[in-house]
């Protein structure tokens, strides 16, 4: 039989069956529409992770005390953990040729009101004049903070665009006074808005000089953490043991009591995180590919009893075992690959607007194209054949003679 | 000589093994151009008997030359070609598809042989038209016509691959007397015309009376040959 006339047979019998093929055909396009728009969810999300951890500076490695032991996370070595990255460290660092920029930062929550009364439970964040060369934030409107800033403990605060909003409604916030904590800041810059970088938002922050923090807030001189910027990302590795070299020796230790981590880490456990979920998310909509499978394989079976008088006829005139196979088998095929393709342009269209409407970002590669429509007209193939076989095996005499 | 039965048994074994003969050391020759039918009350073994000669089904013993050559033992997709380009059949249920119109009925046949599209059109309406079918009618769905009608749709879908022979298996079984005789008429003048060597099946001596030959089956075996001296033209 020729491929043609295949085709035509086939459509033909579909064709002659509107409303069974029509709700065959829906349990893959919803099938196929979940499994692409999970995907692109997936692939989305990895995306916007990356972008946001580069826009932190693909080139930095950040310190942060205590060591991580595979499994069990943070662990204490000997003091508090929190109690081992001070000045020294950071004096140390600057030492390091390689390293171009060195920014210590101590985090807290601290109650802030502005001078209109909106008050607000915000992050507040030390920082030295480097911050803003090593974690990409730039000044929107104002002035940076600067080392004489630090050196000189000015009450000085920057605040990003988001807590400005909050404290201030649409009121313009610089020059104007906030208490962080009941002591007086005056606010002197803005940052740019930078959104999500996976783990913090910078947008969300207040940032103030290191000195004034350790002194006057949090009553501390210790650091959360130490972030550099290496001059070139092919050194990183180099650096990494430079820095732990450096810091062991000046903390006395034999193994290091801090942990260094570059933004590739961190990208690295986020992404594999991210897999093992868009893995997980695929999988269900997959069931549900498959439960369509057996939708087909449930329509050939009945259509296979329906015409089995036609199946007998068309063996008396001469079709072949192999051409009822093809026919019946082309009918599942063609019901999957056209589900298949309505899927996919349904769960394009849904993750478009998933990704227009809210603020998940979603991506469609050619994996989240071909990964569903080939699955699909697998699944097509899977649970067709055994109707499309059964078809075939059925005696001439029998088939007409079937009551 | 076409068909040559040499001592073909059937027996069919069910499940707990009992045996059944259908057929019993059938010897039958046929020759080109002939018109013959088979007659014989219900379980005589005339539908077994077609099936063979048919070659929709194997003898369990015996030998059936078609043309000369050896059939009895061929593989089932063989067999399909041969059936496909040696033989039409004619049911009495018609077997038409109900989804496809006239035309596309008839060229089915031909989907499983090497036609051009084209030339698949052009055999099909010769085909109608050598059963006189009407033209208007051509894209008619099956729901649409008389029994006679789709008889002959089905007579004509039976001539489209230029057959040597014709089977019929009681074509006349769901017709009225007139219808009946109408189509038989076709037979005849297709055995007349084309010298095409056709076989019916029936159980109604006056559809027989219009065969060149009846031959009488009764528990398997034949039992009588009988030449029809007078056989009544229709034509």
């Amino acid at each position: 039989m020729k491929k043609n006339d295949l085709l035509r047979e086939s459509i033909s019998s579909l064709r002659s069956n509107k409303l069974r093929t029509f709700l065959t055909t829906l349990g893959i396009v919803i099938g196929v529409a979940s499994v692409v728009a999970m995907l692109s969810l997936g692939e989305g999300s990895k995306l916007s992770i990356k972008t946001s951890i580069e826009s932190l500076g693909s080139n930095n490695l950040v310190i942060f005390p205590g060591v991580i032991q595979p499994g069990r996370g943070f662990v204490s070595s000997g003091r508090g953990t929190a109690e081992i990255l001070d000045k020294k460290d950071v004096d140390e660092l600057r030492k390091i040729d390689d390293i171009v920029g060195v920014s210590p930062e101590i985090q807290r929550r601290f109650q802030v009101i502005s001078d209109r009364g909106n008050n607000q439970n915000a992050f507040v964040l030390g920082i030295d004049y480097d911050f803003f060369m090593v974690r990409n934030v730039e000044i929107d409107r104002g002035k940076m903070i600067t080392e004489e800033n630090v050196r000189s403990y000015y009450r000085g605060a920057i605040l990003g665009p988001q807590i400005a909003k909050d404290l201030f409604n649409n009121v313009d916030p610089l020059g104007k006074r906030i208490r962080i904590n009941n002591i007086n800041f005056r606010i002197i810059g803005i940052t740019k808005p930078k959104g999500s970088t996976g783990f913090i938002n910078y947008d969300d922050f207040i940032l103030v000089p290191y000195t004034v923090m350790q002194k006057q807030l949090a009553g501390t001189e210790y650091f959360n953490a130490i972030a550099v910027k290496v001059i070139s990302q092919d050194i990183m590795e180099k650096v990494r043991q430079e820095i732990e070299k450096r810091l062991m020796e000046l903390h006395r230790v034999q193994e290091p009591n801090f942990t260094v981590f570059s933004q590739q880490d961190i990208l690295n456990a986020l992404t594999s995180v991210i897999n093992v979920f868009t893995i997980f998310l695929s999988f269900i909509a997959g069931i549900s590919l498959i439960v369509g499978g057996i939708g087909i394989m449930n329509m050939m079976l009945t259509t296979v009893t329906e015409r089995i008088k036609e199946i007998g006829l068309r063996k008396s005139l001469g079709a072949k075992r192999k051409d009822i196979l093809n026919q019946f088998l082309l009918e599942s095929i063609i019901i999957t690959f056209l589900g298949g393709i309505i899927g996919l342009l349904l769960g394009i269209s849904l993750s478009l607007i998933i990704g227009n409407f809210t603020d998940i970002t979603t991506v469609i590669t050619l994996k989240t194209i071909l990964l569903p429509l080939c699955f699909s007209v697998m699944v097509g193939i899977v649970f067709g054949y055994y109707p499309a076989k059964k078809a075939s095996n059925f005696s001439p005499i029998d088939a007409l003679r079937y009551e | 000589m076409i068909i040559k039965l040499e001592n073909i048994s059937k027996i069919y074994k069910n499940n707990s093994s009992i045996e059944t003969v259908a057929l019993r050391n059938i010897n039958l020759e046929i020759n080109k151009g002939e018109f013959v039918s088979i007659m014989g009350p219900s379980g005589s073994g005339k539908s077994t008997l077609m099936h063979i000669i048919g070659l929709l089904d194997s003898p369990t013993e015996g030998r059936y030359l078609l043309e000369g050559n050896d059939v009895s033992s061929l593989s089932e997709d063989i067999l399909a070609e041969i059936r496909n380009r040696k033989i039409g059949f004619v049911f009495q249920a018609f077997y038409l598809l109900s989804r496809k119109n006239v035309i596309e009925n008839v060229i089915l046949p031909s989907l499983y042989a090497d036609y051009s599209h084209s030339l698949r059109r052009q055999k099909a309406l010769k085909c109608l038209e050598a059963v006189a079918f009407p033209e208007k009618f051509i894209h008619y769905y099956p729901n649409q016509l008389s029994g006679g009608m789709m008889q002959r749709v089905a007579i004509a879908r039976a001539l489209m691959n230029d057959p040597e022979i014709i089977l019929a298996d009681e074509p006349t079984g769901n017709l009225d007397t007139k219808t009946g005789e109408a189509v038989i008429a076709t037979f005849q003048r297709l055995n007349k015309e084309r010298g095409l060597t056709i076989i019916i099946i029936t159980h109604e001596e006056y559809i027989a009376e219009h065969t060149e030959r009846i031959i009488l089956l009764r528990d398997g075996q034949i039992i009588a040959e009988n030449k029809v001296l007078n056989s009544r033209s229709l034509v």
